[in-house]
């Protein structure tokens, strides 16, 4: 019974991770978002490029994760195309990004973008 | 026996689109139904399909600006449960798989894009009075009833670095109230019963601080109450209002629907207590404020069963 238990518990710790995890180094720094630049005038039908420039102080590799509250992003990485919905012409419309590296430290922007 | 049997499968598909322009879940056809005799346990499974390939400006079909078709699959779980006379309890877990795509040019390239999420999506649940319990003196039978539908679907479900659109998401992240009346007219000649169930939902703001529009819907069903064959027809129509959705105090103009179907179906019940209804999602009239992806066609599949346990 005990020896059952014991390979129960190796198998339940060997399955609490699926990769051994990062850890940072005391002097990691989180990216910066310098800006974000919306290519054109957003209306219906017609995707406009939406470009984050970031950088990480330590030379980190950076992941974009994009959010727009109605409308779709297609694509992915520092440059995406927004493709507005068709139910939101003349209204603003919520768009966020958010910079790690893979310490998970980050940066976020969140700006609204007129629907034409 | 016959006759609980005919109420029992008078039940029918409710889609539940998110007002503006995407997916479809399914309101069951639990809510479809008088109320349950106490002590009786009613469980049940429904499919539903919405296929959504095609674009409407009022009644006028268009091309879609985005290039956009979608289709829903619904898989709902439904237990109702009568604790005592006159009063059950109906409670819905729904599943879905959605999908939308893009297709798109920006002048110079192409985009094109699918868009697809699976999973658990709001659990709702509806307390049900029955007024007029259905009974053999008389051919009215009333029912009425009040619930709630829970954000427990994901709404956050990403792909790649993006979130996905929020028609896509199984989950719509708000709370919605519902409210809930069904009334039954049993005619002799012809022998026929006609039941009219209405739903109405009032949904609130989901996670960007969007309200849906307000949905009403009522569901008319006609069914022979002597027939002898064991698969019986059932002709059903659905009207169904949704108001504009609101940001705010802000009205978002291309939302809002009104929409008639047909939903021919057959139930058999040849396996009492098992019934089995499979029928037709048919679109009849619609009329879309601005333009917007409408449901083309559907089918939906319904198997449930009553048990007594008292």
């Amino acid at each position: 019974m005990r020896v059952v238990l014991l390979l129960l518990a190796v198998v339940l710790l060997s399955c609490s991770q699926d990769s051994p995890s990062l850890i940072a180094p005391p002097t990691n720094r989180a990216p910066v978002i310098d800006s974000v630049v919306i290519g054109g005038i957003v209306s219906v039908g017609t995707p406009v490029d939406v470009v984050c420039y970031a950088r990480d102080p330590d030379g980190d590799t950076l992941q974009y994760f994009w959010r727009v509250a109605d409308g779709s992003i297609v694509g992915s990485g520092h440059r995406v195309q927004l493709v507005a919905a068709p139910c939101c012409t003349g209204n603003s419309t919520t768009m966020q990004v958010i910079v790690r590296d893979q310490y998970q430290a980050s940066d976020s922007r969140e700006f609204q973008v007129y629907v034409w | 026996m016959r006759l609980f049997f005919v109420l029992v499968a008078i039940s029918g598909a409710w889609a539940h689109a998110q007002s503006c322009c995407g997916g479809t879940g399914t309101f069951l056809g639990g809510m479809e139904r008088a109320g349950l005799g106490a002590g009786t346990l009613t469980v049940g499974a429904v499919y539903n399909y919405t296929a959504m390939d095609r674009t409407l400006d009022g009644t006028k079909r268009v091309p879609n600006p985005n290039g956009s078709v979608a289709y829903a699959h619904a898989f709902n779980l439904e237990f109702e449960f009568a604790p005592a006379e006159r009063w059950s309890v109906l409670a819905v877990l729904p599943f879905s798989d959605k999908m939308r795509t893009v297709n798109i040019s920006n002048g110079t390239t192409t985009l094109s894009t699918q868009y697809h999420a699976t999973g658990l999506s709001d659990a709702f649940g509806i307390v049900k009075f029955s007024v007029l319990p259905p009974s053999p003196l008389s051919p009215w039978s009333l029912a009425v009833g009040g619930g709630l539908k829970m954000p427990t679907g994901q709404y956050r479900v990403q792909e790649n670095g993006v979130e996905l659109p929020i028609d896509v998401q199984p989950g719509t992240s708000s709370w919605d109230v519902l409210a809930w009346l069904l009334g039954c007219y049993r005619a002799e000649t012809p022998a026929l019963m006609t039941t009219l169930s209405v739903l109405f939902r009032q949904p609130g703001a989901n996670i960007n601080g969007r309200t849906m529009g307000t949905d009403l819907q009522a569901l008319v069903a006609l069914s022979p109450t002597e027939w002898e064959l064991p698969i019986l027809p059932v002709l059903l129509s659905r009207w169904r209002w949704t108001g504009p959705d609101r940001i705010g105090d802000r009205t978002l103009t291309a939302t809002g629907t009104f929409r008639i179907e047909l939903l021919p179906s057959l139930a058999m019940t040849a396996w009492e207590p098992l019934v089995l209804r499979i029928g037709a999602q048919l679109p009849i009239y619609e009329r879309t404020n601005g333009v917007q992806l409408a449901p083309s066609w559907g089918m939906f599949a319904e198997v449930r069963s009553t048990l007594t346990l008292w």
